[in-house]
């Protein structure tokens, strides 16, 4: 990996090298892109019915820059959307996303962006809290980041609530202050 | 401390201010604001055509001395915080930029320096790379720059005979983006996956010293009319060369981001290089050059290491790569104590001045060192201490350039200062460099 990221910093260095300055480097990059395959973007759940309960995908490492660890966060904006796909009973399923600089750390935090909604029976609906505006936070200063999705379903009495959220869009849009001379 | 490095740096862009920089900013600023000519028989012409140093110097036109006044560098030590390379607006081109246009003179107009934003669009198995303008300055063409000097020339001259040694260096460097890489950087193309990303590129150093055999001499008229004819022979002892030549890039894997095959370094080069205490590199190379003189009428022709070919017989060669399994360059021996050969460039300088009995003086010069040719026009007009100066050039990059000046003779003192535009950068846009001397006559 690290021979991986190196060799496209070397690329993107002369990039910057050509294109830098005062000017900004801005990262628009998708994450799901790297989420997506092996059912990674995608949370099952099976609540039973009267209770409520969590189920967190594995944190899933996204490799940005290396080289770009000294930059200066400038602004995170993050836009996401996920679908959700409730099989049987109703009740509330919020989902969560959450970054972190560790894998172990993923889930301590506050979520970078959620969205809930109310499902009846087999019924499908879209997630999308939006484009969010996020503080400028020196994780996404860093090389790799983790990413997990924690899917919270509140049931109604009565059966099993099944179904799953699976993501349809992360995209980050990360502006940084180049500092890749440091 | 950044006062420390900025003046460094300066030095650094002096050291490496020789032949490019000189065809069209010079310590003079007369020859400045006439877009580089000149008129007093001095500066390219008594480098390269060797029948000059026989030629009476023009009557009140060349000074005993000229002393530039080098504005530039305070105007260096003022931005002097845009070379922080802490700073966010650490600008690595303006940085460039000042090696490729030492900054000796004030710019009363500065090249532009990009400062837009670079954006890169990332997903797994996507990346694209938008720098905006800045793309422009991605040279789509082979980018080198380099030149050749002769930094001393120890010996004596009697009636025209000169056995000296000179001291002499060489240098070039250069690449070329390969298409791929090209079109990655400028055109917004996407990367593609097991696909190769590198470009071509080659330098080369050599210095050393040549015992020097010469003579100028008029051969022909009187003081009115007269041919001179210069001729040297240098044998080349060359004390170190260093040469390379290569590409270096990447080649991606099956993904760009992830996946089993992760994208691999490529670096092929070859290295050659005889150090300092190997044998000498040797060589002959000759000049020669004439003037004609015919009263207001002067023509010159200059030719510079003809067949000046050095031959090294203690090279050592090597073949340099990456070694993707120690992640760090590796070379290899291909072959010690060989003969290779280098050559200098030959240069050749051609000159015509025209003595329009008004008090005005126009002159135009043609010079190629082997790395492009400038032509450079320009005249002189006298109106008692005051003089006027105008020019136009081409520089190496094909560029018109204008050039504009005065000057005002005080006894045996003139101040001038001359104003040129110059391509001296990575920009297409023209900068202005004001330049400013003293003389003494």
């Amino acid at each position: 990996m690290n021979t991986r990221v190196r060799s496209l910093a070397f690329v993107l260095a002369a990039a910057l090298l050509v294109g830098c300055g005062e000017g900004r480097a801005i990262f628009n990059v998708d994450v799901l892109s790297f989420i997506g395959g092996g059912g990674n973007d995608s949370v099952n759940y099976a609540v039973p019915g009267g209770t409520s309960g969590t189920v967190d995908n594995p944190p899933v490492k996204v490799t940005l820059l290396k080289g770009l660890g000294n930059s200066t966060v400038d602004s995170v904006s993050l836009d996401v959307a996920a679908r959700v796909h409730n099989l049987t009973d109703s009740g509330k399923v919020k989902f969560q996303i959450f970054f972190a600089g560790t894998q172990a750390g993923t889930y301590l935090g506050t979520p970078y962006a959620q969205d809930s909604a109310v499902l009846h029976g087999d019924t499908v609906a879209t997630l999308a809290p939006g484009p969010i505006p996020v503080l400028a936070d020196s994780i996404f200063g860093k090389d790799t980041i983790f990413v997990g999705v924690r899917v919270a379903v509140t049931s109604l009495p009565g059966p099993t609530m099944t179904g799953a959220v699976t993501l349809s869009r992360v995209i980050l849009r990360i502006v940084l202050q180049d500092k890749i001379f440091h | 401390m950044r006062r420390t490095a900025v003046i460094g740096w300066s030095l650094v862009g002096l050291l490496a201010w020789t032949v490019p920089a000189h065809a069209q900013l010079s310590f003079d600023a007369r020859r400045t604001g006439m877009a580089g000519v000149s008129l007093s028989r001095d500066g390219a012409l008594s480098r390269y055509n060797p029948a000059y140093h026989a030629v009476p110097q023009r009557q009140g036109r060349s000074a005993k001395l000229t002393i530039p006044i080098p504005l530039g560098l305070f105007q260096v030590l003022k931005d002097s915080a845009a070379f922080d390379i802490h700073k966010s607006y650490f600008n690595p081109i303006a940085l460039a930029d000042y090696i490729l246009h030492p900054p000796l003179y004030y710019e009363i107009k500065k090249v532009p320096e990009p400062t837009n934003n670079v954006e890169f669009t990332i997903g797994k198995d996507s990346l694209v790379v938008d720098l905006g303008a800045s793309s422009q300055l991605v040279p789509t063409d082979r980018f080198s720059f380099g030149g050749s000097s002769r930094l001393m020339d120890i010996g004596p001259t009697i009636k025209g005979f000169h056995v000296g040694v000179l001291l002499w260096e060489d240098h070039e460097v250069g690449f070329q983006l390969g298409d791929t890489l090209l079109q990655f950087l400028r055109q917004k193309v996407p990367a593609r996956t097991n696909t190769n990303y590198t470009g071509i590129g080659d330098g080369v150093a050599q210095g050393g010293f040549a015992p020097t055999l010469a003579y100028s001499g008029k051969v022909w008229g009187d003081s009115a009319k007269a041919i001179y004819v210069g001729a040297a022979v240098h044998y080349y002892l060359g004390a170190a060369y260093g040469s390379i030549r290569g590409n270096a890039g990447i080649t991606t894997g099956d993904s760009l981001f992830t996946g089993p095959n992760p994208v691999t370094p490529t670096v092929a080069g070859r290295v050659q290089y005889s150090k300092w205490g190997n044998s000498f590199g040797h060589g002959i190379g000759s000049d020669v050059g004439m003037v004609y003189t015919s009263g207001p009428v002067e023509v010159g022709l200059g030719i510079n290491d003809i067949g000046a070919t050095l031959t090294w017989t203690d090279t050592r060669v090597d073949s340099v790569h990456f070694d993707t399994s120690a992640n760090d360059f590796a070379s290899q021996e291909i072959a010690n104590h060989v003969t290779t050969k280098t050559k200098l460039p030959v240069t050749y300088v051609a000159n015509a001045a025209l003595d329009l009995g008004t008090n005005t003086t126009v002159g135009a010069e043609v010079l190629n060192n082997g790395r492009g040719t400038t032509v450079q026009l320009g005249v002189e007009q006298r109106v008692g201490p005051l003089a006027l100066r105008g020019g136009v050039a081409r520089d190496q990059r094909k560029r018109v350039q204008i050039g504009a000046g005065t000057g005002l003779r005080f006894g045996p003192f003139s101040l001038d200062v001359g104003f040129l535009t110059h391509s001296s950068s990575f920009s297409n846009s023209r900068g202005i460099t004001m330049a400013t001397s003293l003389s003494i006559y």
